[in-house]
């Protein structure tokens, strides 16, 4: 290794030490990053991928360490791109930079899978401290390691922890310290040449085999006398009904339902609540004190305070979700439930931890855009992403309400439940047709080869902080663009067009946003709905699917909050068939049933398109954007050719 | 036999493993390889399997399952 390479591209600060995490997936790495950092973390994505770094600040003695958590991996032969981060951080290949120090975390539970993946690490030239964790999960299971005996047979510094209780945390900063000490370059303006290169470690290459004897060679070292046959523990106890063939399906659907839950029913109230808040007591208030002409007050309460209120009501949503996932991964069960549900997503190429983001997008996208990132694999991860917006969320049920109750007064409910079959419909032809394009390589079904953790109680505090973090990430990646975006909407509704109106005081068709519906609205001709007021709620739609109903209310200059009025039989109904019957030449029931598949199928709201933008790039949500317009637009005109020659 | 065809509490030798190189690697690394001893401890459903291979605890679906060649050794699973 070079101490005289930092690590740019995890953006630490020159001269800092930075030490890299590493260990198999459920080792407790992410659990030690949280307990070594504190709240001073980062969520960031590996340079050119889409793969989720953390960094955080470990202060020690004064000093400051660079800590970098990297995805969790059983080798550094790597199988998938997160996988690839890991190894070429740890080599120092790529754009990544190298750390100074290799923090490896052994789980005691599994120490041969641990050693191996230790014996790659060692062979990169890293300096190398060993941390072993789950020594209680070992001991349970009658496997009791002499540490000293690892550390002589494996050559390495090796410390005893349990991140979750903070046991052997001084230990593990004495061993970095001494590490760091050795190995990383204090000389200013140092060129490489200098005597610390002298304590460098020389990557060395080995093959398999040698790599298989070796763990084995320490393993019989660490623990030479091993159970001969392995003790039933609480956790395979527990696993007996979790992961019974017949049991453990209905276990995982009452869970996924009670994740559900609270996207939808827990959640609500609070998104409401803040919302109104912005939107109500508070935009009034602000109304009456902002001084000077009314189109200043429009601008910072309608277009400004619209933007962060809107940001800020998804705040409790994530913190809920985050809390949500964090416990069904501290607890263990995360695993379980890809174990579970894998044989059902086999079909459309992915595995069964997407059943986890899949389910949430039903309660709410933006969340479940975010809970992707419980998959280990960025493909897999980003595939699930493109098919997220196809589920369809409560925020639609209001569009669908309104029209089925218009035009299926009779059979409403089940044309409701029909669009949810149609939403599931899409998830799997989309995620067929993904793979047969741009995702061709994962057409393979892969193996599912799953280590189980041991369960856990989840503990709060690491919980809480990971929670926080996470939720900062939203707002500051998504935040500014869904603000940005709802103050570019309120002035386009803003600016008159036509004369005889002030600025933020015109009615919509005389505005400039008037004149974007007016220019979409042709778009929509094949589909029967070649109409402004059409036009304009699907563009507000795009913002977000609850005001799709207020602003055709508002269209059809009907006060949004008379309920008797926006009702399905009340005069929005009324004016809504008028409408579609004249923009369809008399097919105005095709033309719903067009106007309810293209809701379903695109763009869900601008905060998940920012979130998909802030987890997957600026490419891939401008890409997806593209691909939902025109899927949902094609669907829309099949429906309504079709439907005007059944009408 | 195959993996998929051992009942829970079995304890088997593994004999061959029929995957694609990568898939076989990562098996290896985890300590599914030719001559470990695995303990059967759970069946999932579609012949999906839950093994110890030493004090570790491996989910591996059906399909895998059934590229695992093995022989069974004795049945047994001590409890704690």
């Amino acid at each position: 290794m070079s101490c005289h390479e930092p690590a740019p591209g995890v953006a630490v600060a020159a001269g800092t030490p930075t030490i890299a995490l590493v260990g198999n997936p459920n080792a407790g790495k992410s659990t030690l990053f949280n307990a070594l950092t504190g709240a001073r973390q980062t969520v960031m994505n590996a340079p050119g991928t889409t793969v989720e770094l953390q960094t955080g600040a470990w202060r020690r003695s004064g000093e400051r360490i660079a800590v970098v958590d990297l995805p969790g991996t059983y080798s550094l032969v790597p199988r998938s791109p997160d996988e690839q981060v890991a190894a070429d951080f740890v080599a120092g290949r790529g754009d990544l930079g190298r750390p100074h120090l290799a923090v490896v975390v052994l789980d005691a539970s599994a120490l041969a899978r641990s050693l191996y993946l230790l014996a790659q690490v060692r062979e990169t030239g890293t300096p190398v401290v060993a941390a072993v964790t789950m020594l209680d999960v070992a001991s349970t299971r009658a496997v009791e390691p002499d540490l000293d005996a690892l550390a002589d047979a494996a050559g390495v510094p090796v410390v005893a922890l349990d991140p979750r209780s903070g046991a052997g945390m001084e230990a593990l900063g004495v061993a970095v310290e001494r590490q760091l000490e050795a190995h990383v370059c204090r000389c200013e303006g140092c060129t490489g040449s200098c005597a610390c290169a002298n304590h460098l470690d020389v990557p060395v290459s080995r093959d398999d085999e040698e790599r298989f004897a070796w763990t084995e060679r320490v393993l019989n070292a660490a623990v030479p006398s091993p159970p001969a046959v392995p003790v039933r523990s609480t956790s395979d106890r527990i696993d007996r009904v979790l992961l019974h063939p017949v049991l453990g399906v209905p276990v995982f659907l009452a869970i996924m339902w009670a994740v559900f839950e609270l996207t939808t029913v827990v959640a609500a109230p609070l998104v409401g609540g803040i919302a109104g808040f912005f939107n109500g007591p508070l935009a009034s208030w602000l109304h009456g004190v902002i001084p000077g002409p009314a189109w200043i007050a429009g601008l910072l309460v309608d277009g400004v305070l619209s933007g962060v209120g809107t940001v800020l009501s998804f705040v409790p949503l994530l913190a809920l979700i985050f809390v949500a996932i964090g416990i069904l991964e501290d607890s263990g069960y995360l695993a379980r439930a890809a174990f579970v549900a894998d044989r059902a997503l086999r079909a459309i190429g992915l595995d069964g931890r997407a059943m986890v983001p899949l389910v949430i997008g039903f309660g709410c996208n933006v969340p479940a855009m975010a809970a992707t990132r419980t998959m280990p694999d960025a493909r897999r991860r980003l595939l699930t992403g493109l098919l997220v917006p196809l589920t369809s969320c409560p925020a639609r049920l209001t569009v669908y309400v309104l029209v089925a109750g218009t035009f299926f007064p009779r059979y409403a409910g089940t044309v409701v439940f029909g669009l949810y079959v149609v939403s599931g419909l899409l998830v799997v032809l989309g995620g067929y047709l993904l793979r047969s394009t741009a995702f061709r390589d994962l057409r393979q079904t892969r193996a599912l080869v799953l280590a189980l953790p041991a369960y856990h109680v989840p503990r709060l505090k690491p919980l809480l902080i990971s929670t926080w973090t996470r939720v900062l990430a939203f707002v500051r990646g998504a935040g500014g663009i869904i603000a940005g975006t709802l103050v570019v909407v309120w002035l386009l509704s803003a600016v008159p067009v036509t004369g005889g109106h002030q600025v933020a005081d015109v009615p919509v068709h005389d505005s400039l946003y008037g004149r974007v519906a007016d220019g979409i609205a042709p778009v929509l001709a094949p589909a029967g709905l070649d109409d402004w007021r059409i036009a304009s709620a699907l563009t507000t739609g795009f913002v977000a699917k609850e005001v799709v109903v207020g602003s055709l209310a508002q269209s059809f200059s009907i006060d949004a909050g008379d309920t008797a009025a926006t009702a399905p039989t009340g005069a929005l109904g009324d004016k809504l068939r008028a409408t579609l019957d004249e923009s369809s030449g008399g097919h105005a029931t095709a033309a719903a049933l067009a106007f309810l598949i293209f809701v379903l199928a695109y763009t869900p709201c601008l905060a998940t398109v920012a979130e998909q933008r802030r987890v997957f790039g600026g490419r891939w949500a401008a890409g997806a954007v593209a691909v939902q317009l025109s899927v949902a637009w094609l669907l829309a005109v099949a429906v309504f050719q079709v439907g005007r020659l059944l009408t | 036999m195959d993996l998929r065809l051992c009942p829970a509490g079995t304890q088997a030798e593994v004999r061959w493993v029929d995957l694609e190189d990568d898939e076989r690697a990562r098996l290896r690394e985890i300590g599914v390889r030719e001559g470990a001893v695995v303990h059967v401890v759970h069946c999932g459903a579609f012949g999906a399997r839950v093994i110890a291979v030493g004090s570790d605890r491996i989910a591996i679906d059906g399909r895998t399952c059934a590229c695992i060649g093995v022989t069974p050794l004795k049945s047994a699973l001590v409890p704690a």
